[in-house]
């Protein structure tokens, strides 16, 4: 009987044990975007930015989504940090919260931009109203809009807009960042994102020949292509 | 015992007495309203502070159809529903004040509100402004009334009547005022089929064809926001439109994306009421769209510099599809119509 006691005691020390050592194993992590055009600090609704095809433009609208966030290890073995889906609007400054993320030492960071194809479907995030405002209609392949970039340019024929939407599971980005970090606590890391690399390197993307993305597919890949250069780590937690 | 001890004791019994009387008598009396829509709709968010109920609801109601609301104000003699009628998804058939009378129909998700977006925010503080600056109501006809004191009392527990409760119940009725049962709902759900001229009008309306559907999305058909889709090209700073509220001059030209349920019932079309039928709204986007500096690029998008060009058949699927988002339960509910 004693003995009993003694093994049902130790059963439950360690399964305290473990959990208290779960716990410690996870991190909160919030993500803050920085945004910059080349190193200029992002000011919205001015044209004072000038991409690689040299047209001038603004910023009026980015909104995005970033998901899946992965560590990688020196073995090269991946932990999955996070796996939903984060909406981001940079007029409103959106910080993202990473409640679990492991412990450890890391040399680099991976995530989507965009909504992996599992999570790509209408319904499947919480109907907010940031949500439903991405929506892909189902009749261009639905789901949701994995980045709206919109404003304006002086074009040859004086001031224009511009819409570079985003969407569908071909065009999910993949981005990585070789810069190693350290989680050992609840911590913060600033990412920055350089708008003038979604319009360039690999692609260059000239306004005064296409203003709009949305549906067109070779164009869709092409700046889908070119997001994994924008994203650099500049604050380490 | 002396006296005054007596006297003391009788007096505490009465002002306890009177007092629990006056608690009682300023109680709310309510039952909570449950406001039931699909779950493709956004999230219902709602202050903590002015929760659903039956009673907020009705009153509401009795509120926005009784012309008293308007007594001695510059607008006396109307009530909301003046200017809103439920046969027309709460808007009206006219440009008699001036603009295209907005329908009063999922406003509980909207944030921007007016044409222009002047005013901002909840319901709540949205119907500050319509009951303290465009009705300028009197509250004391209000405090004076034979039933609405009561109704007050019942609703919120309160045994004054204040700009901020009349608002919160205008606000409540507003939530109530949700449509979610066209028949393009019931084709959402699986409950019923489009006929193909719908079907086809929908393929146009949510693909790179028509483009609709980045400004007149699912589900509420509206995005909230304010864009210029080439109505006019030149800037007239008589109008009052974005710009006049904002000061940007990216925002000329611009006004708030109209939700189009029950849009059938809504003409006349746009801020102005420039257009009677649905068919020339639909012409205006297909071949009749003036560039401007703030034009929305979708209008001009590569292919469609022109328009849309579509055939003949493609315009009338077209409006078609727009009518299956007429829901005929909201504007023949009499839950909805006037209490009086
Ligand atoms: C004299 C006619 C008239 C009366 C009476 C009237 N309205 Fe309106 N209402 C309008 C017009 C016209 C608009 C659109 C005006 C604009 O956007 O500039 C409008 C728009 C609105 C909107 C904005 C809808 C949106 O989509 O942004 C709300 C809310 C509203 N009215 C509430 C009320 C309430 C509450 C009352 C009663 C207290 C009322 N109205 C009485 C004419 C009227
Ligand atoms: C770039 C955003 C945008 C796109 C794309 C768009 N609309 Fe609109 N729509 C608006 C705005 C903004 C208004 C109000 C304009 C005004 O009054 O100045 C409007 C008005 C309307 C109205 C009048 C509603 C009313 O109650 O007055 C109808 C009908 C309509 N649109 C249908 C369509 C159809 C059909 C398409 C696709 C062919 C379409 N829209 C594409 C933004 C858009």
């Amino acid at each position: 009987m004693r003995k009993l006691a003694f093994v049902l005691l130790l059963a439950l020390n360690t399964v305290l044990l473990n959990s208290c050592k779960e716990e410690a194993l996870t991190y909160n992590l919030t993500i803050t975007p920085h945004y910059h055009v080349d190193g200029d600090e992002l000011m919205l609704d001015t044209i004072i930015y000038q991409n690689a095809a040299g047209n001038p433009y603004s910023v009026n609208k980015l909104r995005y989504y970033l998901s899946n966030f992965r560590f990688v290890k020196a073995d090269n073995s991946v932990v999955t940090a996070d796996g939903d889906a984060h909406f981001i609007d940079a007029r409103e400054g959106t910080i993202l919260n990473l409640p679990k993320v492991p412990v450890g030492s890391f040399k680099e960071l991976r995530f989507n931009f965009g909504i992996p194809q599992s999570q790509n479907v209408y319904g499947n995030l919480p109907n907010t109203s940031y949500n439903t405002g991405m929506v892909w209609p189902e009749q261009m392949g639905g789901g949701y809009h994995f980045m709206k970039f919109e404003g304006y340019f002086n074009s040859n024929q004086g001031v224009n807009g511009y819409a570079i939407h985003v969407g569908n599971n071909e065009c999910l980005a993949d981005v990585s960042i070789s810069t190693p970090f350290d989680i050992s606590e609840d911590g913060s890391m600033t990412i920055g994102f350089n708008l003038n690399e979604i319009m360039t390197g690999p692609n260059t993307f000239d306004m005064d020949s296409s203003n709009y993305t949305m549906g067109i597919m070779p164009a869709m890949l092409e700046i889908s292509a070119n997001i994994n250069n924008a994203f650099t780590l500049e604050q380490t937690p | 015992m002396t006296r005054s001890v007596w006297f003391l004791l009788v007096l505490l019994a009465i002002s306890a007495s009177s007092c629990k009387e006056e608690v009682d008598e300023c109680e709310a009396n309510t039952h909570p309203y449950q406001l039931q829509f699909p779950d493709y709709f956004p999230i219902l968010e709602v202050p903590s502070d002015n929760p659903l109920t039956e009673e907020g609801v009705q009153l509401g109601r009795r509120l926005y159809y009784d012309p008293l609301l308007s007594t001695g104000g510059p607008r006396e003699g109307r009530s909301c529903s003046s200017c809103h009628f439920q046969s027309n998804s709460f808007s009206v058939p006219s440009t008699a004040s001036g603009s295209s009378v907005l329908p009063h129909v999922n406003l509980a998700w909207s944030r921007n509100f007016l044409w222009n977006g002047k005013l901002e925010g909840i319901l709540e503080d949205v119907m500050l402004f319509e009951v303290n600056d465009f009705f300028e109501v009197d509250f004391n006809l209000l405090k004076e009334d034979a039933v609405y004191p009561e109704l007050f009392r019942k609703a919120f527990g309160s045994c004054e009547i204040t700009d901020e409760l009349v608002a919160k119940a205008l606000a409540q009725w507003f939530r109530r005022l949700k449509s979610s049962n066209s028949k393009f709902d019931s084709y959402l759900k699986g409950e019923e089929q489009l006929t193909d001229s719908e079907l086809n009008g929908m393929t146009t309306f949510f693909t790179e064809k028509g483009d609709c559907f980045h400004c007149h999305g699912i589900p509420l058909m509206t995005n909230n926001e304010f864009h210029n889709i080439g109505l006019d090209s030149i800037y007239d700073p008589t109008v009052k439109d974005r710009s006049y509220i904002s000061g940007s001059p990216y925002d000329r030209l611009k006004f708030k994306t109209p939700t189009l349920r029950n849009v059938e019932l809504t003409s006349p079309y746009m801020h102005d009421g420039r257009f009677v039928t649905l068919e020339e709204v639909v012409e205006h986007y297909n071949s009749q769209v003036k560039r401007s500096m703030t034009i929305d690029p979708i209008m001009t998008k590569p292919g469609k510099e022109y328009g849309l060009q579509l055939t003949e058949e493609e315009k009338q699927n077209l409006v078609a599809f727009l009518k299956t988002l007429t829901d005929w339960e909201f504007v023949n509910d009499t839950s909805l119509s006037s209490p009086f």
